[in-house]
């Protein structure tokens, strides 16, 4: 019993070696750890340390990758080493760090204890490796430095008190010893990594939290096109902040820069992500940095665009408020907007709705509202397939196309509600992606019996087979001026469309249906009865929305909203 | 006025009883300088000072100094005045609460005798004293393990530093201006000298004793706690577009390359 007790304190004990050693115990076929309890210590006999698995730990893989552990120039320095039982990293790490010696020729144990008195109790070998190289100290004295620091304390001493009644100084013991680079290392190495990749010639920043294919990618579409048209493609660099997503590259000319902070700085902490986009800019300094959407954009043009400006002339885009599940505003344009105006040059809008209602709810004076601009998108639908012909003429039911973010924004419960209620006459297509839990809900909200296809993502408008439909619905909580309804607009459909945000800007009732009391079915359900009876008049209608589109929403005037002095295309 | 090999500048503020080390270190320097042969004057900057700075000043006065008051409020100002009234070839900026180590002006103008190169000089290291306790070394930007992109992060060189008076004049400090938010004279003067291709060199075996105060809040602290900035700097672009050739990327961090660059863009020389 006393021995099984006793045994766990000798885990280190290597019962071959022992038996090499001692062959007499071999040959009695004693146990040797026993024997060497009972006997073999009592006897002199040698203590068989088990050789350690160095390279299996942490500590020790640490040292031998920090290049600071010279074993031969252990050996040669210290050659009472070669006669232990240990190797020499292991001797170094069990014994050697404690007595004072020296892992190799750049690292100075003694002096770096001495020098750094708050480590004590630490090994300073791996409190350099975790913490003192990132800290700015120093591995070794400074070649003649230390020297240089006492001659010329001693040149000086005697001129204040501050310094000859300073113990510290007399010794240069306990005296921190650092250089003046930075200790923002790992941010160092990202951010030369992400200049790297840009080009002198850059002068525009388009700042993106992704690039999908959503209403805000369009618009970071947008601008990148007429950008490139303006000032050259090569002078332009998208950045992608946030989130390391790219499904909508295509959309974006093959010859564009894109720098994906997103991907470099994945791990960093928020507050780490911005010092790197900060330092992206003071560096680079384009002439102008445009946000579309990008959070961590907002954040650094909130609390350090004072800063930030001085480098850049800042740009946004607000498009319209956004609500929490409790209803409250939680968009940039409430969250961040106040805060950063004083550092924007201009911001841009979709609609002129939302400028009135933001400029007036944030108490804007004119020098601060006057930097408020409306640029209404430009539709992107293929002109082409504007001239596609409806291939079917429903005389008898209607073809509903619904097409955005399955989301609460659009108001999916809606949607459900009103193709409940519609005629069996009626089918719905609802296109677009969606949180998997909205569209779970969507689909029980539906009766058994509806008709109603979901569809899924699509890659653009125009790749939908919009022939097949006789109207577009859409239903939305709150919104700017929605891409869909732009491009529906344009493909003359008669719209039936939630009296919100800036939709009224583009839709009215001569040129379509827009439902004023918007969380309501029966006004929708209304309008499509009324496309129903009436197809010419609709189609008239559709047409009329076509024309007002493409005079109101041409690329020439999405381009000279934001060219000119102090815009961003300047 | 004739022509000297260095000019000491010294800026005084509010330092009251701090600036006698300083101007004793300065003396000193001075003294050992002229020594060695090298011809020196002191010129004492009084920017917006209390009566007993200016008092103490005065009262300290050595035939070799001329003394000025001004009132801009504003360390690079005062500086940029030093220096038009300074007679210096060279020219050596001491604070007034801080302290120079006795070799320092011989040794400015000795290194400059030997560089064919215009160059701005600062000491290997910085003894800090006073609230804080520990020594700060400087960095050669022929030194390879200097990058650039360190002064993205921070400044890398002190205020104290040493070069020729045409530098100064091409390159005035920038001022301050914390409410637009544009701080650190020093570092953004840093930045913008080697905007212009200027070398910073440190001087082996020499130092300065830097004081942090331990009560009223410095102009670096106001700064800090106002997020300025450094002025704006073209510095770094040289380290985008790692793709070209070497050769166009004198500081960006291609260490046996960024050496060779930094001779060949130093253009400018000099006979001292």
């Amino acid at each position: 019993m006393w021995f099984s007790k006793k045994i766990k304190h000798y885990k280190d004990f290597d019962a071959q070696k022992y038996l090499l050693q001692n062959p007499d115990v071999a040959k009695s076929g004693v146990d040797p750890l026993e024997h060497f309890v009972n006997h073999g210590s009592k006897e002199g006999r040698e203590y068989p340390v088990k050789a350690r698995d160095s390279y299996a730990d942490p500590e020790y893989i640490r040292v031998i990758k920090s290049g600071f552990f010279d074993p031969e120039w252990y050996l040669s320095t210290y050659p009472d080493v070669r006669f232990c039982e240990q190797g020499p990293l292991e001797h170094f790490m069990e014994f050697g760090v404690w007595e004072g010696r020296d892992p190799g020729p750049n690292f100075s144990t003694s002096w770096y204890l001495e020098q750094y008195p708050d480590i004590r109790g630490q090994n300073p070998l791996l409190h350099y490796i975790d913490h003192g190289k990132r800290e700015g100290r120093i591995p070794a004295p400074p070649r003649n430095g230390v020297e240089t620091a006492k001659r010329v304390f001693e040149s000086i001493m005697d001129l204040d008190p501050a310094l000859y009644g300073n113990e510290r100084f007399h010794w240069f013991k306990g005296v921190a010893f650092y250089d003046s680079r930075t200790r923002s290392t790992n941010e160092k190495a990202i951010l030369r990594n992400l200049l790297g990749k840009l080009t002198p010639d850059i002068t525009h920043f388009v700042m993106a939290p992704w690039i999908l294919r959503s209403g805000a990618d369009i618009v970071v579409a947008n601008v990148i096109e007429s950008a490139a048209k303006i000032v050259g493609i090569r002078r332009i660099a998208l950045i992608i902040v946030d989130y390391d997503r790219m499904e909508g590259l295509e959309w974006l000319p093959e010859e564009l820069t894109v720098l994906n902070v997103a991907n470099a700085t994945e791990g960093l902490s928020p507050e780490e992500k911005l010092l790197i986009i900060e330092k992206i800019l003071l560096a680079t300094r384009p002439d102008k940095c445009l946000n579309v959407n990008s959070g961590l954009t907002w954040d650094l043009f909130r609390d350090r665009g004072k800063a930030v400006s001085l480098y850049s002339n800042l740009y946004a885009c607000v498009f319209c408020r956004d609500y929490n599940h409790r209803n409250a505003p939680m968009g940039y344009a409430d969250t961040h907007l106040r805060d950063a105006i004083p550092w924007l040059t201009k911001v841009y809008l979709d609609n002129a709705t939302f400028k009135d209602e933001i400029i007036a709810h944030l108490g804007l004076l004119p020098d601060e509202g006057s930097k408020f601009h409306v640029a209404k998108q430009p539709v992107r639908i293929n002109v082409h397939k504007q001239d596609r012909k409806r291939r079917v003429v429903h005389n008898l039911g209607l073809n509903i196309l619904w097409a955005s973010r399955i989301a609460k924004q659009k108001n999916y419960k809606l949607l459900a509600e009103i193709i409940n209620r519609s005629p069996s006459s009626y089918s719905f297509s609802v296109w677009g992606s969606g949180d998997q839990n909205c569209i779970q809900e969507f689909k029980n909200l539906l009766k058994p019996m509806a008709k109603v296809t979901i569809h899924g993502p699509y890659a653009s408008f125009d790749t939908l087979p919009l022939e097949d439909y006789d109207a577009f619905l859409y239903t939305s909580l709150w919104d700017g001026t929605p891409n869909a309804l732009l491009e529906a607009s344009a493909f003359a459909f008669p719209v039936v469309a939630s009296n919100v945000g800036g939709i009224a800007e583009v839709i009215s009732p001569d040129r379509g249906w827009l439902i004023d009391d918007f969380d309501d079915p029966e006004p929708y359900l209304r309008a499509l009865a009324e496309i129903g009876r009436d197809k010419t008049g609709a189609r008239d209608k559709g047409s009329r929305l076509a024309e007002f589109v493409s005079a109101n929403h041409s690329r020439a005037q999405f381009e000279e909203a934001i060219s000119g002095a102090n815009h961003f295309l300047d | 006025m004739t022509e000297v090999d260095i000019t000491a500048i010294i800026n005084a503020h509010r330092e009251g009883y701090l600036c006698k080390p300083s101007l004793d270190s300065a003396k000193r320097a001075s003294e050992l300088a002229r020594a060695q042969g090298v011809s020196t004057e002191t010129i004492v900057v009084l920017d917006k000072a209390d009566e007993l700075t200016k008092a103490f000043v005065r009262s300290q006065q050595d035939p070799n100094w001329r003394i000025f008051a001004v009132s801009f409020g504003d360390l690079g100002a005062s500086r940029n005045f030093g220096v038009t009234k300074s007679c210096g070839k060279l020219v050596a900026f001491l604070d007034a609460d801080d302290i120079w180590g006795e070799t320092w002006l011989a040794a400015c103008v000795r290194a400059a005798r030997h560089s064919s190169r215009k160059a701005i000089w600062h000491p290997e290291i910085n003894i800090y004293f006073g609230k804080s306790c520990h020594v700060m070394y400087h960095i050669d930007m022929e030194n390879v393990d200097f990058d650039l992109l360190d002064l993205a992060f921070c400044n890398q060189w002190t205020a104290l530093a040493c070069t020729y008076r045409d530098i100064l004049l091409e390159v005035p400090y920038p001022l301050t201006d914390l409410k637009k938010g544009l701080g650190y004279e020093d570092w953004s003067w840093n930045l913008k000298t080697i905007e212009k291709g200027y070398l910073h060199k440190v001087i082996a075996g020499t130092g300065h004793a830097v004081r942090i105060k331990t009560s009223q809040p410095s102009l670096l602290n106001q700064t800090n706690v106002s997020g300025s900035v450094a002025h704006p700097t073209t510095a770094f672009r040289v380290l985008m577009d790692q793709t070209r050739p070497l050769e166009m990327f004198p500081l960006a961090g291609k260490r046996t390359q960024r050496r060779n660059n930094l001779e060949a863009a130093q253009s400018k020389t000099v006979n001292f």
